[in-house]
């Protein structure tokens, strides 16, 4: 691939990594069970998914592009989901309480009034301890957690896939300078919604979805400055050793 | 190759298994991660207590540095060494573990004594024996936990295949067993072990927040008593889900193509899914709605 | 600084703009010589700590504003954008200055994108992240020199080990009581641990007197660290004692 291309790869890929923090259910006071979705910091999660996904997206270096991208979503998708079989398990039988959408019990997410599950229409609302903001994830948060661990993944892998093949020309250990470069702009990108998500979101059904364009427009700047560090410095060290 | 990659997937699940409960009951221990907000907060409310506050950093960053920093000593250790990779890389990894469970045990004192220092206000005092006696028992526990990713990290590395230098592999795993056991294993912790006081069957509510068990089992409560509870449901439950994303990403791969691998885990995520919901509908049914009023 | 708790033994304020200036003289001061003092490049270990210093000082001024996603992301973030300016410009073997350049710029901009984009109403967030990212570049850059070769490896340890460094002096601290002399004074602490860390790793690749000088001058740091740290711990904490418990609550 050309190297404007690969660059773009880097930065569309920094902008899924921003908006993946959307979409997986995270929340600090989870750890008491006192709110729904897995119970830490939204960036610290999405982190710890991406870089799962691009462990994964690394053993597949050498089959092309999609399957790297396709490794890297069912990576980090898999990464998520366990979380969130583990989170439910201590919930269910460490705590005692069932899963549910506190929000959705409230009313207040973006399904309007109602305060059914949408996946599986059970009633909400009964179930949230009186107090706190539910507890757990419910089928809902839990199909949006694996749609923000797919975006996640096919980021991560989109900024680890551009900046190797960028560097493989101008260095010898492609793969470490590569992963831990991947890694650093994972991590500018998804600190950056959490501060939108004030460290707390339901995901897909969370009124906070509508500060995505926000979580865009900065994710986008920023990707591309680093994007085009990354661009230039190739670029001038191939001209260099021709 | 195929017999390489089944040990190596093997081995690989074993160790995140046991890495996932070490690290757990080493956050308990510390009262570390996100429960630590009620361990802050509890003298602020006339709750003084006994507790290890070992605030180092939030989990991922903190679990990020022993395992790199143990993987780096590991492997400077095996290159210069010329062992044989068995004995070398176990050699490494127990010298690299040794060095981080003493960073560890710096970094945790100076937490403690500090954050106490903070709260003269809420006259709390540094008892000495707190803070000593969890503490070889915390850095024991970060001394297994960065031999098992250590050793984990050599395993992706060397079996499974894997690119990436042994220390960029542990900072990563380490991240994101981190990122794990503050979600799973740190719930039995936070809303159950800190608030035993409370009836079994609800969340913690906001207002009661900081309201946390001081007293044990006989008398005062100490961290040490922590990981006598929190390892008998807490983590084993990290180590399953963990060892579970290790092993069956490992194994998934052992066909050697790539697509079969993605399919694969991709089925198995629908399976976990459905697990979930089946899991919900349980609970449902089993403890019902909350009574009115209660 | 309008949320700032008021440290009952605090002293002076020192305000963060000074603290960068300095650590970015001695900081760069220290990178520049690396290349001259050969064996005895371990006397400009304490040259490298007012940088540590000044970042923990940028944590700090962030973070006590509440942002909301704990004080490790920001920690992280900043050594993030520093490492990855840093381990870009190694790739060419880029002048330092303009890697620090880099890095001072890529603070700015995402802490514009945060105060305006993102409207995070905190005072002083694009100077304080263009701090945090400019000084844990000239860390990361000053250690990263200490290494002969295959530094490529030491990355992740480079990164991680700085960004701990940098967030554990707040966070360790963080409570009501909380000061910035006594912060500082635990960040002179562990910025002292970190060097000694690099040294021993150093002291396992290439053993050599400037490992062992390495080690021997961060102990030193040590020693006057934590004896300024304990004093202040001492005079500022409700009471201290081998074992007892606590009076009775009600």
């Amino acid at each position: 691939m050309d190297p404007v291309s690969l660059m773009l790869f880097i930065i569309a890929g920094g902008v899924l990594v921003g908006i993946c923090v959307h979409f997986i259910p995270a929340s600090a006071v989870g750890a008491m069970s006192a709110s729904t979705g897995i119970a830490t910091g939204p960036s610290m999660l999405s982190f710890g998914a991406g870089l799962t996904g691009i462990l994964s997206a690394s053993f597949a270096l050498d089959s092309g592009p999609v399957a790297m991208l396709a490794s890297g979503a069912a990576g980090s998708a898999l990464m998520i989901v366990l979380t969130i079989l583990g989170g439910n398990l201590v919930n269910a039988f460490g705590t005692g309480v069932p899963p549910v959408s506190g929000q959705t019990a409230s009313g207040q997410s973006l399904l309007g009034s109602s305060t059914k599950d949408v996946i599986t229409g059970w009633e909400q609302k009964p179930f949230v301890t009186p107090g706190t903001d539910g507890h757990g994830m419910p089928a809902q948060t839990a199909i949006s957690g694996i749609i923000g661990g797919i975006l996640g993944g096919v980021g991560g892998a989109m900024v680890f896939l551009g900046v190797h093949f960028l560097i493989v020309p101008i260095s010898q250990e492609t793969a470490a300078f590569s992963g831990m470069v991947a890694a650093g702009i994972f991590l500018i990108n998804c600190v950056l919604p959490a501060y939108t998500l004030v460290g707390k979101t339901e995901g897909l059904f969370d009124r906070k979805m509508l500060t995505i364009p926000k979580t865009f427009l900065s994710c986008l700047i920023v990707s591309t400055f680093l994007a085009l560090i990354i661009y230039s410095v190739s670029t001038y060290a191939s001209m260099g050793a021709v | 190759m195929f017999q390489i990659l089944l040990l190596g997937s093997a081995l690989a699940g074993l160790l995140a298994f046991l890495a996932g409960i070490f690290e757990n009951e080493d956050s308990d221990a510390g009262s570390a991660s996100n429960p630590n907000s009620q361990v802050q907060l509890a003298p602020q409310i006339e709750h003084l207590h006994r507790y290890y506050n070992k605030a180092i950093a939030g989990e991922p960053p903190q679990n990020a540095l022993w395992a790199a920093l143990a993987a780096t000593v590991a492997y400077i250790l095996y290159t210069r060494i010329g062992l044989d990779p068995v004995p070398g890389v176990i050699l490494g990894a127990v010298v690299g573990a040794l060095i981080t469970a003493i960073l560890q045990g710096m970094y945790g004192s100076l937490a403690h004594i500090s954050r106490i220092a903070s709260m003269k206000n809420f006259k709390q005092m540094l008892y000495w024996d707190c803070l000593l006696s969890p503490l070889p028992l915390s850095m024991a526990y970060t001394f297994l936990t960065a031999l098992c990713l250590t050793l984990l990290s050599f395993v992706i590395h060397g079996l499974l295949g894997s690119p990436f230098p042994v220390p960029l592999i542990a900072m990563f795993l380490g991240f994101t067993l981190g990122a794990i056991a503050s979600s799973t294993g740190d719930v039995h912790y936070g809303a159950e072990r800190l608030y035993q006081h409370y009836k079994f069957g609800s969340g913690i509510a906001i207002s009661k927040q900081g309201d946390i068990d001081v007293k044990g089992e006989y008398g005062y409560r100490n961290s040490v008593d922590t990981p006598y509870f929190t390892l008998r449901f807490g983590g084993p439950v990290t180590g399953l889900t963990f060892g579970l994303l290790i092993f069956i990403d490992a194994l998934s791969r052992i066909s050697g193509s790539v697509w079969t691998s993605v399919i694969l885990e991709f089925l198995i995520i629908a399976l976990i899914l459905i697990v979930i919901i089946f899991l919900e509908k349980y609970t449902r049914n089993r403890y019902g709605p909350f009574e009115e009023g209660k | 600084m309008s949320t700032e708790t008021p440290g009952t033994s605090g002293g002076p304020h020192i305000q963060s703009h000074k603290l960068f200036i300095v650590s970015m003289i001695t900081g760069l001061a220290a990178i520049f010589l690396q290349g001259y003092t050969g064996t005895y490049v371990f006397i400009l270990i304490p040259l490298i700590w007012p940088a540590f210093i000044g970042s923990a000082n940028g944590v700090r001024s962030l973070a006590s504003y509440g942002l909301g996603t704990g004080t490790s992301s920001i920690g992280y973030w900043g050594t993030a954008v520093g490492a990855t300016a840093v381990y870009t410009g190694m790739l060419l073997g880029m002048n330092p200055i303009v890697e620090i350049a880099i890095a001072l710029a890529g603070g700015a901009i995402t802490g514009i994108c945060a105060q305006k984009i993102i409207k995070m109403r905190i005072p002083v967030m694009i100077r304080e992240s263009a701090i945090l990212a400019a000084s844990t570049a000239v860390i990361i850059r000053f250690l990263a020199g200490l290494f002969p070769e295959q530094v490529t490896l030491l990355y992740p340890l480079l990164y991680i080990a700085v960004t701990l460094a940098v967030l554990h002096p707040y966070n360790g601290s963080m409570g009501a009581g909380e000061n910035q002399r006594r912060t500082l004074w635990l960040s002179g602490v562990e910025a002292s641990m970190t060097t000694a860390v690099f040294g021993l790793v150093l002291l396992l690749m290439a053993p050599s007197p400037t490992s062992a000088g390495i080690i021997l001058v961060s102990a030193l740091g040590f020693a006057i660290c934590i004896r300024g740290w304990y004093r202040m711990v001492k005079n500022e904490i409700y009471g201290m004692s081998w074992t007892g418990f606590p009076p009775a609550e009600h």
